[in-house]
């Protein structure tokens, strides 16, 4: 019998040594250790042994089964990784095959350079106010300085609807507005459509978008203006960017300053963006003038303020490199696809 | 503004490089817009005489040129026409460098030698204007004055470089050199030398010649001066030249001493032929209605009581600050003239300019307010250049009228007023020294400054904070940071949050936002089928709108975004998916003013569907938690398709539209058949949006669902079967969704069979069949009872 054991482990071991598949091996199993499976077998001729060597013998068999079974795990868990492996392989697909996009849409490069303003202005503790595109000649000219005869007003060509209604040229309205019906400290700003009477080329557009800053607070000095401005100009155009002002004239502010940012192709060296200048005009900006505050019934010796004013249109056409204003009004999905809906500098 | 070098230098000594004085007047608020050099890289053109002409022996349309250039004389070969013998030209020598990269090197025409060319104008570089009466086509002929041999630039004097200037409003007195010298001193710290003003009278008196009076309010100072025997004629060529380059044409040189003064000083001067003038008297009065006056310019002017005229004791001889008149102008017949140097309110001119369309070099400086001074600074330089080209006798005295001499501005000088404004820390001494380069007195005893006459903008402290600046460099001010007491939290209100959310919530569903004009034509609204009576034809009228296209604000966005579409379709785009968030305009007639609303407006066309914009629309309202939304079905709209559009309702009142566009309107617009446009005013979205979110638990107990498919008549709407199936489904119901709808060969015809998933779920206990059942029994008995569904 114990000829029968030994026998039967070789036979085992080697019948393992050559099963490459699952059910061969259950078969394997079962011819050993089931019902009629020949360990069983000599199980149960234990009975014919001599009761003192039963449990020797018992203990004998108890090696051989833990052994073999034991043999059987082992090939059991090398076969199912190899099925594993086989199979996954068999599932192997062309990942360079495309993936489903979502088609999400975009958002319009005005509203992507829009909202970065907003943002930086945001952070710096600006609200947003609003007013109407059909403006009076009041809020329009007559607060900010300039009254009817003034000679600045041949600066901005107006759209009129009767004498004393205008299409806002600007959106200063908005702060004379804002000044009038809220005390200061005052920090907001002004986003919207304005109109000029040009007619539509690559550059002009009767209708464009302007933002406007106001600050009016008590000791609001032209070193707290200069230092908004480098910061918004480097929140929007770039970290590395340098600002510079050039004394101008506006009626609403005194002293007034174009500003100039240096050129976001080139850096500053000069190309053909910024026509070899380092610098692309973008802003005016001053210190609000004393009539002004004055109108709004905000006392010019208590208080100080500035203002600044960014075009969008040619902040969004500098920013994403569009050559023709154009583009911005048509909303050719072509065109539209390139943007995101948000942008970063 | 343009001013020469040369003309510069005469006040201010220059020893910079152009670009650094250019940078120098931007930086210090005087922008140089432009720098011209006239014939810039033109070289080895020479002022050529041609000898003598012969006929090509080999090209009937060549000729041989043998041109005298001073040193030699040399045969060129040329096709030209307009040339004869006699004539000077410019010639290019060889090695020459001409306009347009083109460089002259020796060729042979037809086998004869060419040692040059003979040049126009165009091959210069020059303009048109830059030249008089010469073909554009042909050989530039010069005068035949010029020295043979010189270069081009020398003989014409070409070679002063000009720089244009943006002047800003408030800046009048740099509409002249003698301002723009006056900044470069400034800046340069350089000393400005004024001109030398010198001129002799004989004994005739001014006074005897004319008599001015002034009875307009609006002309604050009229000096008049009275030159006799005068000689008109051509202006010597420097006058000429040096006008010239500023782009002045010369007239005579009466005329061209009036223009130069007021380039040079910026006050504009008229000279009038005095025996021209009835009865020797120049009154300065408002027009009276119906008088004409004949301008300079050849056109006969209608005159209104609001203009200012000068006239003689009968009539209009010039419009006041504008322009002078024809009958009294200085010709060569002129023997005694009166020149004209006045004050004029400039507001007054503006106006005046304006009636007239008439907007001059003089009417330009006017409007921007002179000072009463520069009167005689102008005439002071008009006697003096008469005197220096000697060209008639100045009378003795002046008719200089005028009410009072204004009182000079004092302010008070403040300097750490003006250091807490700009927040810079410049010493008093440094602000004083600032204020003496730019010609203020100083008084002493009550701490004033004086601005200079011409000065009349600076006006307060932070005016003369702005000067300050601008001497230190605005760009030498130390940036800080805004600090404030009160703390500014910056936000968006409510309202600009669910705006942004609606644009996000548009993009997530894959629309692409459109920026559209205001305006519309009328005819827009005609071609969308807008009823007469309707609301949108209440339009804000532009009064000078850039065409008929843009002439009213738009009442509707549907218009725009159709536009948009229209483009796209033409373009061959195979689909698109545009929204804006802009306003609309109405007029509104009781208050006499207009009302802006702000809307979302969606369009779309491509492989879309109804339901696809239904579904943005949907999207919107759920994402902003808005509830109590239904869409009915609207047959009579005109802009769209009768069967396909709907209200959108808001607790049962109307506050949008969606729709398929009406095949019409979809054509007029150059969109595809099937568009789809959808419109909600923006306010809908504002005052509904719920922004609160509040966890609810997770369901502790199962659900249970069943499917049904219902075999019902085809003008059933689903949202009667969904009203049933939420009425009857009692307590434990949760949700319904149609998730199938059926036409075709295995239903009748006439007939839909509509599939519903039903889910059921109580919070307290997990469901039996029976109580789901029973739900399910009295929903379908419902249906059937209703509807006269059948089960499928």
């Amino acid at each position: 019998m114990r000829e029968q054991l030994n026998q039967l482990q070789v036979t085992v071991e080697e019948k393992l040594s050559k099963i490459t598949q699952m059910q061969d091996l259950e078969n394997l199993r079962v011819h050993v250790f089931g019902k009629k499976g020949e360990l069983t077998a000599i199980l149960r001729s234990m009975g014919s042994l001599p009761a003192d060597e039963r449990p020797v013998f018992g203990q004998m068999v108890n090696e051989v089964r833990n052994k073999l079974e034991g043999f059987i795990d082992r090939v059991k868990e090398e076969l199912t990784q190899k099925m594993q492996e086989e199979k996954l392989k068999r599932e192997t697909i062309d990942i360079t095959m495309p993936g489903r996009q979502i088609k999400m849409g975009h958002s319009h490069p005005l509203s992507i350079v829009l909202d970065e303003m907003i943002e930086t202005f945001i952070g710096m503790g600006y609200t947003i106010a609003d007013g109407p595109e059909i403006e009076t000649d009041y809020f329009n000219f007559e607060a900010l300085n300039m009254p009817k005869t003034h000679p600045a007003r041949d600066m901005q060509d107006t759209f009129y609807v009767d004498d004393n209604t205008v299409l806002r040229t600007q959106t200063s309205p908005v702060q004379i507005r804002t000044m009038q019906k809220q005390k200061p400290p005052i920090r907001i700003i002004c986003p919207g459509r304005v109109y000029r009477s040009d007619e539509v080329d690559a550059t002009h557009s009767p209708i464009f978008h302007q933002v406007e800053a106001l600050v009016i607070d008590k000791g609001v000095t032209m070193g707290d203006l200069i230092g908004t401005l480098k910061t918004f100009a480097k929140a929007i155009f770039g970290d590395k960017t340098e600002i510079r002002l050039r004394p101008h004239h506006f009626p609403y502010t005194e002293p007034s300053a174009e500003v100039d940012v240096s050129c976001w192709v080139c850096g500053g060296g000069g190309c053909r963006v910024c026509k070899s200048e380092g610098f692309i005009e973008i802003l005016g900006a001053g210190m609000v003038h004393p009539k002004v505050l004055e109108t709004c019934g905000i006392d010019p010796a208590v208080y100080s303020g500035f203002a600044f004013g960014i075009g969008l249109e040619r902040t969004a056409m500098g920013r994403f490199n569009i050559d023709d204003m154009r583009l911005l009004y048509e909303n050719d999905v072509r065109f539209l696809k390139q943007f995101s809906f948000t942008g970063g500098k | 503004m343009k001013v020469s070098m040369s003309w510069l230098k005469e006040f201010v000594d220059l020893d910079i490089s152009v670009e650094k004085l250019s940078e120098g007047f931007t930086l210090s608020g005087t922008k140089v817009e432009s720098v011209i050099r006239p014939m810039e890289g033109i070289t080895g053109v020479l002022v050529g005489k041609i000898v003598e002409i012969e006929p090509h022996p080999h090209a009937d349309k060549l000729k041989i040129c043998r041109v005298d250039i001073g040193s030699e004389i040399l045969c060129i070969v040329t096709g030209a026409k307009n040339i004869s013998e006699q004539d000077v030209v410019p010639v290019a020598t060889i090695g020459a460098n001409l306009a347009e990269h083109v460089r002259i090197e020796k060729t042979s025409l037809r086998g004869v030698e060419s040692f040059g060319m003979l040049c126009s104008y165009v091959e210069l570089g020059l303009q048109k204007e830059d030249v008089e009466d010469a073909d554009e086509n042909g050989i530039w002929i010069l005068p035949t004055n010029l020295k043979l041999g010189l270069t081009i630039q020398e003989a014409l004097h070409l070679t002063d470089v000009v720089l244009e200037f943006e002047i800003t409003p408030n800046r009048a007195d740099c509409l002249s050199v003698e301002g723009i010298a006056r900044e470069a001193s400034v800046f340069l710290k350089k000393a400005f030398k004024p001109k030398a003003i010198t001129y002799r009278e004989t004994k005739e008196k001014t006074a005897d010649y004319v008599h001015v009076s002034i009875q307009d309010t609006t002309c604050s100072r009229y000096l008049g001066r009275v030159v006799k025997n005068v000689k008109v004629g051509e202006s010597p060529l420097w006058l000429k030249q040096k006008l010239k380059s500023v782009g002045i044409r010369s007239i005579n040189n009466i005329v061209d001493i009036t223009n130069y003064v007021c380039h040079e000083v910026g006050q504009p001067m008229h000279a009038f032929d005095l025996q021209k003038l009835e009865g020797s008297e120049i009154i300065v009065r408002k027009a009276k209605e119906g008088e004409v006056l004949e301008t300079l310019d050849e056109k006969v002017r209608d005159l209104n009581a609001t203009m200012t005229v000068i006239a003689d004791a009968k009539k209009p001889v010039a419009l006041a600050g504008v322009m002078g008149g024809q009958a009294t102008k200085v010709t060569e017949e002129t023997k005694t003239i009166l020149f004209e140097a006045a004050c004029f309110n400039g507001a007054s001119i503006r106006t005046t300019a304006k009636q007239v369309a008439l907007r001059t070099d003089s009417s330009a400086r006017f409007e921007k307010g002179l000072p009463f001074e520069n009167v005689q600074a102008g005439m002071d330089l008009a006697l003096t250049l008469v005197e220096m080209l000697g060209v008639g006798e100045i009378c003795e005295g002046a008719c200089d009228v005028f009410e009072k001499t204004p009182a000079r501005r004092e302010i008070s000088f403040e300097p750490e007023k003006i250091n807490a404004f700009l927040g810079t820390q410049i010493s008093e001494q440094m602000m004083r020294t600032m204020f003496e380069g730019l010609a203020f007195q100083w008084n002493e005893a009550s701490k004033t400054l004086i601005p200079p006459y011409f000065r009349r903008d600076v006006q307060n402290m932070q005016d003369l904070a702005e000067e300050v600046a601008r001497c230190f460099d605005y760009n030498n001010i130390e940036p800080t940071l805004l600090s404030g007491k009160t703390s500014m939290q910056g936000r968006r209100t409510k309202e600009q949050k669910i705006a942004q959310m609606v644009k996000q919530i548009m993009i997530s569903c894959g629309m692409m936002e459109a920026y559209t004009y205001s305006f519309m034509s009328e005819k827009v609204l005609d071609k969308l089928r807008i009823p007469q009576n309707s609301v949108l034809r209440n339009v804000v009228q532009i009064q000078n709108p850039l065409g008929e296209d843009f002439r009213y604000m738009r009442t509707t966005t549907l218009a725009s975004i159709l536009g948009s579409l229209g483009v796209n379709f033409s373009r061959r785009n195979l689909s698109a998916k545009l929204f804006e968030c802009a306003r609309v305009y109405r007029a509104n007639e009781h208050e006499n003013n207009s009302i802006e609303e702000e809307m979302l407006t969606i369009g779309m066309y491509g492989e879309v569907d109804f339901y696809d914009l239904k579904g943005v629309v949907e999207t919107v309202f759920t994402r902003l938690h808005i509830k109590n939304v239904a869409f009915l079905p609207e047959t009579n709209n005109p802009t769209y398709h009768p069967g396909r559009c709907a209200k959108v309702l808001m607790d049962n009142r109307e506050v949008g539209t969606i729709g398929q566009v009406h095949p019409e309107v979809a054509k007029d617009f150059s969109c595809p058949e099937k568009t789809y446009l959808a419109t909600i005013p923006m306010q809908v979205f504002y005052q509904h949006a719920n922004l609160e979110q509040n966890s609810q638990p997770l369901p502790k107990y199962p659900a249970m669902s069943r499917d049904i498919a219902l075999l019902l008549k085809e003008d059933i709407w689903v949202k009667q079967i969904e009203t049933i199936i939420l009425e009857k489904g009692t307590e434990i119901l949760e949700h319904c969704e149609l998730f199938d709808v059926y036409r075709g060969d295995q239903v009748a015809k006439g007939m839909k069979s509509v599939a519903y998933k039903i889910t059921f779920r109580s919070q307290e206990r997990t469901l039996t069949d029976e109580e789901v059942n029973h739900a399910m029994n009295r929903m379908i008995e419902a249906l059937k009872m209703e509807l006269g569904a059948e089960l499928r």
